[in-house]
C-alpha cells in the first residue's frame, strides 16, 4: 500500500503537467505510468493494451456519442431564433423581462447540446441583437447567458453524469434522475436572482416588450416542441425503467430525425456536419477517459483507496464539513479548469475520500457536476465567458465577468442548499428506482 | 479541417472514417429501437445489440482520435502556456505533441499484443454472438494506429520546426486552439445559421415598419455585430 505523501506528490505532478499544457489525457497516462514503474514494475505498464481495450469497449459509454449526436442534429435543424422568441413569449412578464429568456433558452439549448461552447456562442448570437435595441445593461445580459449555458450538465441528458458514472460504477440512470430537481431549483434561483436585481435596480433593465396576442404565442409554441419531445421521450424511458441509458439515447437519435425533417433542416450535409461534431466531442472525452481508466487501474493496484480511507477515518471529519472543504477545493480548481479535466482529474482521488466519509455516490455525482458548472462561469478562465465576449465583439471581457457575479453568488447559495438538503438530489432516484 | 502537415490523402481518409462511423451510429440506433420494440411487444430479442454497441464505441472513439487531433480538439489547459514568451511556449507545445505521440504509439504497440493473443488463442466473446475477438479488435487497433501515425507525423514536424528555431510556427500550428478557432470548430455551422436567421428576422421587421431601402438602426447594429 502506498503512503499519503506519495499520493500527494503524484497528484501535484499530474496538476503540474496539466499546467505545463500537455494534453490532459497524456498527463494522466504519464502519472499512471510513472506510478506503475516506480511501485509496481513492468507488468502494470504492459497491461496498457488490455486496459485501453476494456475502457473503449463499453456499451454504457456508447450513450456519449449518441446523446451528442441527437443534440447536434436538433441544434442544427431547429430554428434557435424562433425557439428563443417563443420562450420570450412566456417569460417576459417577469420583472427583468427578456433576461429570463436567456436563462431559459440557454438551459434548453445546453440540455440538448453536448457543447457549452456551442450553447454560449449560439444563444449570444441570437440574443445580443435583441438586447441592443432594448437598452438593457450589457452586464446583466452577458451574465444571464453565461449562467444559463452553465446549466446544461445538471439538466439531463448531460455527458458529465455519464463520465462520472463510468468512472465510479454509479448508475447513469440514477444520476440522471438525481440531476433533475437540482437543475430545476438552480434555474428558479437564477430567475429569482434576476427578479431581485430588477426590483432593486430597475435602471439596469431595458425596455419592456409589448405582449403578443395569445393566438400568436400559441402558434409559436411549436418551435419549442422539438426539444421538449426529445427530452420527454429520452427521460421518460429512463425514469420508467423502460430502457437503459444507452437505449434511450438511441431512441432519442431515432426520434430527432423526423423532428429535424419537420423543421425543414434534415439533409445529408447536416448529418455529415453533425457526425463530425459528434466524433470530435466523443473522441475528446474518450481519450481523457481512456487514460483516466488506466490511472484508476494503477491507483487500485497501488492501494490508494485504502490509504485514503485510512486518512479520512483518522481525520474524522463530518460529511458536511468534508463537502464544504471539497467545495472550496473545486472553486479554486475551477478558476483554471474546465468541466471534463476537473471531473476526470479529481474523481480517482476524491471519490474514495467521499465514500470513506459515508457520502452517497449518487449525491456526490450531483455535487461534483454542480462544481463543474461553477467552474464554467468562474473568471478568469471560464470558457463560456470568452465565447460570449468573442461573439459580442465589443466592450470588454470585464463586463462579462461583472455580469456573472450575481449568478456566481447564486450558485454558491445553491451549493449550500445541496449540501444541507441532500434529499433534493436523492428523492427522485429513490422514487423511480427503489 | 484546418490546413496542416498531414497529407491531404490521409486527412480525407480520416474524414471518411468519421462519416462512416456517424452513419453506423444512426443504423445502430435504429436497430436498438427495433430490438426494444420486439422485446417489449413480442418478447423476442435480437441478441447482442449491446455487445455490438460496445465494439462500436471502441471503434468510433479510435477513429475519432485522429479527427480530433487534426482539428486540434484534444483538451489542454492553456491558462499558463498562453502567458509564456514564445520560446518556452514553443518548447511546451512541442513537448505536448511528443508526449501525445508517445502515448498513442505505446498504446498501439501494447494493443498489438492484445490483438495477437486474440488471434493466437482464437478468442471468442462468451456471449450468444460468440464474436471472434480479432474482428472488433483489429478495427479498434487500426483506429489507434492511424491516430499514432498522425500524432508522430505532427510531433516530428513540431520538433523539426522547434529545432530550426521557427518558434512562432510551432505555436501557431501546435499551440492550444485560439478562442475563434474553438468557436468555429464547435459551433461553426450552427452559428452561421443563427446569424442568418437573426438577419432575416431583422430585415422582415424593417420591411414591416415600411423602412425598405433605408437601413434601420437594428440592421446597422447587426451589421456592426458581425465579423
Amino acid at each position: 500500500m502506498i503512503g499519503a505523501a506519495e499520493i500527494t506528490i503524484g497528484f501535484v505532478l499530474m496538476l503540474a503537467l496539466m499546467f505545463a499544457g500537455l494534453h490532459v489525457a497524456t498527463t494522466m497516462f504519464l502519472t499512471a505510468v510513472i506510478g506503475g514503474v516506480l511501485y509496481l514494475g513492468m507488468p502494470a505498464v504492459l497491461a496498457v493494451g488490455n486496459q485501453f481495450w476494456a475502457a473503449n469497449e463499453d456499451y454504457v459509454l456508447l450513450s456519449i456519442p449518441l446523446y451528442i449526436l441527437l443534440g447536434e442534429i436538433l441544434v442544427r435543424s431547429g430554428a434557435t431564433n424562433r425557439m428563443y422568441q417563443s420562450l420570450a413569449d412566456w417569460l417576459n412578464f417577469l420583472p427583468g423581462g427578456l433576461l429570463h429568456t436567456n436563462i431559459g433558452a440557454s438551459a434548453l439549448f445546453s440540455a440538448v447540446s453536448g457543447s457549452s461552447v456551442a450553447t454560449a456562442a449560439t444563444i449570444s448570437t441570437v440574443a445580443l441583437p435583441a438586447f441592443r435595441t432594448r437598452r438593457y445593461d450589457p452586464r446583466m445580459v452577458l451574465g444571464s447567458i453565461a449562467a444559463g449555458a452553465s446549466l446544461g450538465n445538471l439538466i439531463p441528458p448531460g455527458i458529465a453524469f455519464l463520465v462520472y458514472g463510468a468512472m465510479t460504477n454509479t448508475s447513469a440512470g440514477r444520476l440522471y434522475a438525481a440531476g433533475v430537481v437540482p437543475g430545476i431549483v438552480m434555474t428558479v434561483l437564477f430567475m429569482l436572482c434576476i427578479i431581485l436585481i430588477a426590483m432593486a435596480r430597475p435602471q439596469l433593465m431595458g425596455r419592456r416588450e409589448a405582449e403578443a396576442p395569445l393566438a400568436e404565442k400559441l402558434g409559436r409554441l411549436k418551435h419549442l416542441l422539438g426539444p421538449i419531445i426529445v427530452f420527454a421521450v429520452v427521460m421518460g424511458c429512463i425514469y420508467t425503467g423502460w430502457a437503459t441509458v444507452t437505449e434511450s439515447a438511441a431512441l432519442g437519435v431515432v426520434t430527432v430525425l423526423p423532428i429535424a425533417w419537420a423543421y425543414g433542416g434534415l439533409s445529408v450535409r447536416l448529418m455529415h456536419d453533425a457526425f463530425r461534431a459528434t466524433l470530435r466531442l466523443t473522441a475528446m472525452s474518450l481519450l481523457i477517459l481512456t487514460a483516466a481508466f488506466y490511472l484508476n487501474f494503477v491507483l487500485g493496484l497501488l492501494g490508494v483507496t485504502q490509504t485514503i480511507s485510512g486518512v479520512v477515518q483518522a481525520v474524522d471529519v463530518s460529511p458536511i464539513m468534508l463537502l464544504w472543504m471539497l467545495a472550496a477545493f473545486y472553486l479554486l480548481l475551477g478558476i483554471f479548469f474546465e468541466t471534463l479535466p476537473m471531473l476526470v482529474g479529481t474523481v480517482p482521488l476524491v471519490f474514495p475520500v467521499v465514500v470513506a466519509a459515508g457520502i452517497d455516490p449518487v449525491f456526490f455525482g450531483v455535487f461534483i457536476v454542480l462544481m463543474c458548472e461553477i467552474s464554467l462561469i468562474s473568471p478568469p478562465v471560464g470558457m463560456t465567458l470568452y465565447v460570449i465576449q468573442g461573439v459580442r465583439r465589443e466592450g470588454t471581457i470585464a463586463e462579462v465577468f461583472q455580469g456573472t457575479i450575481p449568478f456566481f453568488i447564486t450558485m454558491i447559495v445553491m451549493t449550500a442548499l445541496l449540501i444541507h438538503l441532500p434529499e433534493m438530489a436523492l428523492w427522485l432516484p429513490r422514487l423511480s428506482f427503489d | 479541417m484546418p490546413d496542416n502537415v498531414i497529407p491531404r490523402g490521409i486527412r480525407r481518409v480520416v474524414d471518411w472514417l468519421v462519416l462512416a462511423t456517424g452513419w453506423w451510429l444512426v443504423i445502430l440506433s435504429v436497430l436498438t429501437c427495433v430490438e426494444m420494440v420486439l422485446r417489449k411487444v413480442f418478447s423476442f430479442s435480437l441478441q447482442g445489440i449491446d455487445e455490438v454497441g460496445g465494439y462500436t464505441l471502441a471503434v468510433a472513439a479510435a477513429c475519432g482520435f485522429s479527427y480530433t487531433l487534426l482539428t486540434r480538439g484534444h483538451t489542454r489547459i492553456d491558462f499558463l502556456v498562453n502567458r509564456l514568451p514564445a520560446l518556452p511556449r514553443a518548447a511546451l507545445n512541442t513537448l505536448a505533441m511528443l508526449t501525445l505521440a508517445g502515448m498513442a504509439t505505446f498504446a498501439v504497440l501494447r494493443g498489438w499484443t492484445v490483438l495477437a493473443e486474440s488471434i493466437e488463442f482464437q478468442s471468442h466473446s462468451t456471449t450468444p454472438l460468440q464474436t471472434p475477438m480479432w474482428l472488433p479488435q483489429s478495427l479498434w487497433l487500426a483506429g489507434w494506429a492511424l491516430f499514432s501515425l498522425c500524432a508522430l507525423w505532427m510531433a516530428g514536424h513540431a520538433a523539426a520546426l522547434f529545432v530550426a528555431g521557427a518558434h512562432d510556427a510551432v505555436n501557431r500550428l501546435y499551440g492550444p486552439q485560439t478562442l475563434d478557432e474553438e468557436i468555429e470548430a464547435e459551433a461553426g455551422e450552427v452559428l452561421a445559421q443563427a446569424r442568418a436567421e437573426v438577419e432575416v428576422e431583422a430585415r422582415a421587421e424593417a420591411d414591416a415598419r415600411g423602412g425598405a431601402g433605408g437601413a434601420t438602426d437594428e440592421q446597422a447594429l447587426l451589421r456592426g455585430a458581425r465579423p
